[in-house]
């Protein structure tokens, strides 16, 4: 087993590029998450976002480059480092990915089991429904996510990302789906998270979810990054290329218009 | 031209070795499964369930129906040549050898081999494999092993059952069209019948039940994005499956005969 590297980064990517049916979808990404970052990754739909996150999360194999975790190539795990790594790392997927043979319940159960296996049943049992009504989950825990709109089926997605309390979160399009009052009740378990130090890489485009919790701002466009930089910096930042300037302008706007909502409020 | 023709090679040995390191992978995780703390257990009752259970009814009319025809066809026949004790020889080569392990394996391909492959594609599409994984589940380990040794346990079973529906439920029917002793019947049966035939049908439930469930699982799993892949990997397995069980099974009688 190779020695975890204390003062790597948290996560690291390293000329990453990947590519699908032939066209290039990442190309030569490099990328250094520490310990407690929240990065936001933005930018145009296709841009390789979803594919940055899951090769970061070693869910989809990249073509040349390496991903690694506390400074271990997340790709030469062995099977008891790989089992290490998913217990620590989570993975809220887009479309939340559920397993539909199995109950809400056995969704979030079944990491459960394999990572805490010294937790009885109920313990299990307890710990999944705690988490789901924290997320605002009103449904039956043990219905089948066939009979779930595609708001419910996100938070259950959620929720089996965060039920091991991993030390660093992916999640790919958190709000998407949401009404408002589950994108609030989202935003409260995510200020838990960040309170907790627990480190975040998000792929969004909604401003409001990056304003309040992004620290780092990265904008992929046709594959590359073409901005990764401290929010501050990167709102502040000039001669950013299209896309950059794009989401940056969308934020600004979006900061714009919170201030005058608080002036208004305020009045 | 020349480079498409080598394009196409390439990409069929790649997909060959890639087949072999799937199958080698499947023998390892199985070879663990086990000796290991499993939540796959479950997952294995259900396809012993589906497949074994659940095609008992099927296997068993198509067993007394093949043996039925072949006393029908042998009792008018044989005599003719002077050859009726024949009848029970030919009988359990057919039953037990070929058709009873060959049949099984179809009625299998058709119900459980499409099941796999299409179930394992769907999860493909919807990304619950990559869920899987990133919750630290090993896919093969536990989608596909308990699917695996379900399918080889249920066809062995199967074959098993095929036999006795075969060689003793065809005699009900007989005494439909012609009425025999059971004693004799049985006796004949028993003379003509001997451990190597089983064994051998056994055999060759086992290698056709390997066969089938690793290929309805790679195929499951070589779908790419698009739903419209699903169909496509339940055709593709049940047509690499009917042809490798039967060159398997022409490689074993050779094997056997030769």
């Amino acid at each position: 087993m190779s020695p975890e590297t204390p003062s790597a980064p948290l996560l690291e990517l390293r000329g990453i590029s990947a590519s699908s049916g032939g066209s290039e979808i990442l190309e030569d990404v490099s990328l250094k998450v520490e310990r407690g970052d929240r990065v936001a990754v933005m930018g145009p739909s296709g841009s390789g976002k979803s594919t940055l996150l899951k090769v970061a999360a070693g869910l989809e194999p990249a073509g040349s480059g390496h991903a690694y975790f506390n400074g271990r190539d997340i790709a030469a795990l062995g099977q008891r480092e790989e089992l290490d790594f998913r217990s620590r790392a989570g993975f809220g997927f887009q479309d939340g990915a559920l397993w539909e043979n199995q109950t809400v319940l056995n969704n979030l159960a079944l990491p459960l089991r394999i990572h805490r296996p010294h937790l009885t049943e109920s313990e299990i049992a307890s710990r999944a429904v705690t988490l789901l009504k924290t997320l605002g989950f009103t449904d039956s825990p043990g219905v089948r996510p066939a009979t779930l709109s595609m708001g419910e089926r996100k938070i259950v997605s959620i929720a089996r990302a965060l039920v091991l309390e991993p030390e660093l979160v992916f999640l790919d399009d958190p709000t998407g789906h949401l009404d408002e009052d589950a994108r609030d009740r989202l935003y409260a378990v995510v200020d838990k998270l960040v309170r907790k130090g627990v480190t975040i890489v998000a792929v969004t485009n909604n401003s409001g979810f990056v304003r309040r919790f992004a620290l780092r701002l990265v904008v992929v466009a046709d594959g590359r990054v073409t901005c990764d930089a401290p929010m501050n910096v990167a709102l502040a930042a000039e001669g950013l290329g299209t896309a950059a300037r794009s989401v940056v302008a969308r934020l600004k706007r979006y900061a714009e218009r919170d201030r005058l909502d608080e002036i208004e409020e305020k009045r | 031209m020349i480079e498409r023709i080598g394009a196409s090679v390439r990409e069929k040995a790649s997909s060959f070795l890639y087949a072999l390191a799937f199958f080698g992978r499947v023998v390892d995780r199985s070879l663990r499964f086990f000796r290991r703390r499993q939540v796959g257990y479950k997952v294995l009752v259900f396809q012993i369930l589906f497949t074994g259970v659940e095609a008992l009814l099927v296997n068993a009319v198509m067993a007394m129906a093949i043996g039925a025809a072949i006393i029908v066809i042998g009792s008018s026949l044989l005599p003719q040549f002077g050859q009726s004790r024949l009848m029970y020889d030919i009988m359990v080569i057919v039953i037990t050898k070929e058709l009873g392990p060959l049949l099984t394996a179809f009625i299998v391909i058709a119900r459980s081999g499409t099941a796999i492959a299409t179930e394992l594609a769907g999860m493909v599409v919807g990304h619950e494999i990559e869920a899987y994984i990133s919750v630290g589940v090993d896919p093969i380990s536990f989608l596909v092993v308990p699917r695996v040794l379900g399918m080889v346990s249920s066809l062995v079973l199967l074959s098993i059952y095929f036999n006795l529906f075969g060689l003793l439920g065809s005699f009900l029917v007989v005494q439909l069209i012609k009425p025999i002793a059971f004693a004799e019947y049985f006796q004949s049966l028993l003379a003509a019948l001997a451990p190597g035939d089983i064994l051998s049908g056994m055999a060759k439930s086992l290698v056709f039940g390997v066969i089938v469930s690793t290929v309805a699982s790679y195929q499951g799993f070589s779908v790419g994005r698009a739903s419209t892949e699903i169909p496509v990997a339940g055709i593709r397995a049940v047509g690499q499956s009917f042809v490798l069980c039967i060159f398997a099974d022409v490689l074993i009688t050779l094997a056997q005969y030769a």
